[in-house]
């Protein structure tokens, strides 16, 4: 038997795993959808975001430099990567995304090889620290979810806004419908990518960072988070709104799962995932 | 295959395990080479392979080698049927997603179902077939022929597969697939039964392994194995016959000189198929087929 208590956590907690996942999985949906490609080493690239973040944070004691440093690596590295490497494979996307899975081999042992095996964590900032109350029911909730939680919706709100409002975002719509046709009427493409790419590595850095507090950081992590990505992309479909209905779907379905049946949460998202290849291969928010 | 009472036990086990991941490799290059379906979740085969044969042996209900193996087969193929029914609703790099979903799904499976699968402590308790020898530096060895025996005509018989119009209608596919189409072709069926065949061989690779380690655990369905055999096909050079097996080859003896001197054989891995896709996508055959091809232009036309 629950309670309306632990209703409302795993709710809540399943709406900040959402958050997170939308960041990472707006990221690879841009990527996807502009460029063609899978980036592979999204995950890897979240993973490093954390162990870079943790390593300011310890030496600087701010958890906004941190954050800022850790998405900064993350984007300075999508735009090196992209320019110098993704940009030069000889081949089609499917060359491209093997590109990308060779990378996190190469960042995962990096970040062994300097961090070591150990999980590791993040301090929420002190602003952030602590719980607050939920109304009606005998449960706490920490701050610094809830302040994931905003932070995504407006992060959403704003990349609804860029991609709806802005030129460029124009470019990337019209990319994402027809990138031959946005490569005819004179637009630079290969500009439009590595801007692209290093948006989406933005976002990933970011969630990378700010999830550091609430996700240990380990080797196999980055798996583990692409995998879920992965599974937003197929449930939601390739849109923005589809990365984030699909986020909130799967980070409930996470958690829910995890909180009823731990040990086989995992069969509850690969179900997910097969009902809708099955039914729906597009997503379903296309 | 140079004969194994000379060498030292250690080789004789490097050999046999070459052997066992050319199998695999070729499994995968039927799907990835000549069919064009990119997979990063191939160690799924490999795995149930390896713990369907693990499974029977150590719980005590099958002892015999041939049930074993040929009920990892038969639970390979099934699970093919039904990975292959949803994976194949995708093609290209979303086919490439699933794939890796799917490998990553029984993974996660094998670790968390300790009761069923022993979690990350695995299986143990499979012994080799006994109608060999039982000392251990013969058995090594005894061993090796078995899988030679086994290896070789596998060989052969996939090599028929794919001169087979079979094999040249999946080439097709990989070219053209809309002109197969319209020639009449049921694409999806071809990939579909390519999909079963390469899970079904990777599956006898994976049990073959089990047999020669005694024990699997969860890291055999992992995106290391996956990742590895990926490597192997490409470095040789996907869609050839000949590329998986000097692959597999390179690879394997690449990966074990490099383990013994540190951890991070992953990322030298990681380099290598960096330097792969950037220089060379066909592979390491092309570069050596071709002095071969000028040398012989050379000697018919002075």
């Amino acid at each position: 038997m629950i309670n309306t208590g632990q209703i409302i956590l795993i709710l809540l907690n399943g709406v900040t795993t959402g958050m997170l996942l939308f960041l990472l999985a707006s990221g690879l949906i841009l990527i996807l959808g502009v460029m063609g490609i899978v980036n592979m080493s999204h995950g890897a690239f979240f993973l490093l975001s954390g162990y870079i973040s943790i390593a300011i944070a310890s030496a600087t004691d701010n958890f906004l430099i941190a954050v800022l440093g850790g998405t900064a690596a993350i984007v300075i590295l999508g735009i090196l990567v992209e320019r110098f490497l993704l940009r030069r494979v000889p081949g089609g996307v499917d060359a491209q995304v093997l590109l990308t899975f060779a990378f996190v081999y190469i960042i995962a042992d990096f970040s062994r090889g300097v961090w070591g095996g150990y999980p590791q964590g993040l301090h929420a900032p002190a602003i952030l620290a602590g719980s607050v109350k939920i109304p009606g029911v005998f449960m706490t909730f920490p701050i610094y979810r809830l302040s994931i939680v905003v932070f995504g919706l407006i992060i959403a709100v704003a990349l609804w806004l860029f991609l709806e409002k802005t030129r460029f975002g124009a470019i990337i719509r019209a990319g994402v419908d027809d990138r031959e046709m946005v490569m005819g009427i004179g637009i630079n493409i290969k500009m439009l990518f590595t801007a692209v790419f290093a948006l989406g590595s933005l976002l990933v850095g970011l969630a990378g960072a700010l999830g550091a507090p609430i996700m240990p950081v380990y080797p196999g992590q980055d798996w583990n988070i692409l995998l879920l990505g992965m599974i937003v992309l197929v449930v939601g479909g390739a849109s923005i709104r589809g990365a984030l209905l699909g986020s909130l779907i799967i980070g409930l379905a996470d958690n829910i799962g995890k909180f009823m049946l731990p040990q086989l949460a995992m069969f509850l998202l690969f179900g997910i995932m097969a009902l809708i290849l099955a039914l729906k291969p597009q997503g379903l928010f296309r | 295959m140079a004969f194994p009472q000379f060498m030292p036990v250690y080789h004789t086990y490097l050999l046999t395990e070459v052997l066992i991941y050319l199998i695999f490799a070729l499994s995968l290059n039927l799907l990835m080479g000549y069919t064009g379906l990119v997979s990063l979740g191939h160690a799924a085969f490999w795995g149930t392979g390896g713990y369907a044969v693990a499974l029977l042996m150590s719980k005590g209900v099958v002892d015999n080698f041939f049930l074993c193996t040929g009920a990892a087969l038969l639970a390979s193929a099934i699970l093919a049927c039904i990975f292959g029914f949803l994976a194949l609703r995708t093609s290209g790099v979303y086919f490439i997603m699933i794939t890796l979903a799917l490998g990553q799904m029984l993974w996660a499976l094998a670790w968390r179902w300790e009761s069923f699968t022993g979690g990350s402590n695995g299986l143990h308790g499979v012994t080799r077939p006994d109608f060999l020898a039982s000392w251990s530096q013969v058995n090594s060895i005894s061993f090796y022929y078995l899988i030679l025996i086994i290896v070789i005509p596998t060989i052969l018989l996939i090599y028929r597969i794919t001169t087979s119009p079979f094999g040249q209608t999946l080439v097709g596919i990989r070219e053209n697939e809309p002109r197969m189409q319209a020639l009449g072709y049921n694409t999806w069926r071809y990939k579909y039964s390519c999909y079963v065949l390469a899970a079904i061989f990777g599956a006898l690779a994976g049990a073959l392994k089990v047999f020669q380690d005694g024990s699997i655990n969860p890291g055999s369905f992992s995106i290391t194995i996956s990742g590895l055999v990926v490597l192997m096909v490409l470095t040789g050079g996907a869609g050839s016959f000949a590329g998986p097996i000097l692959g597999a080859s390179v690879v394997w003896v690449i990966k074990s000189i490099v383990s013994s001197y540190t951890s991070y054989w992953g990322a030298a891995l990681g380099i290598i198929l960096v330097i792969i896709v950037m220089f060379s996508p066909q592979g390491i055959t092309p570069l050596l087929t071709k002095p071969l091809v000028k040398l012989n232009q050379r000697l018919w036309n002075p």
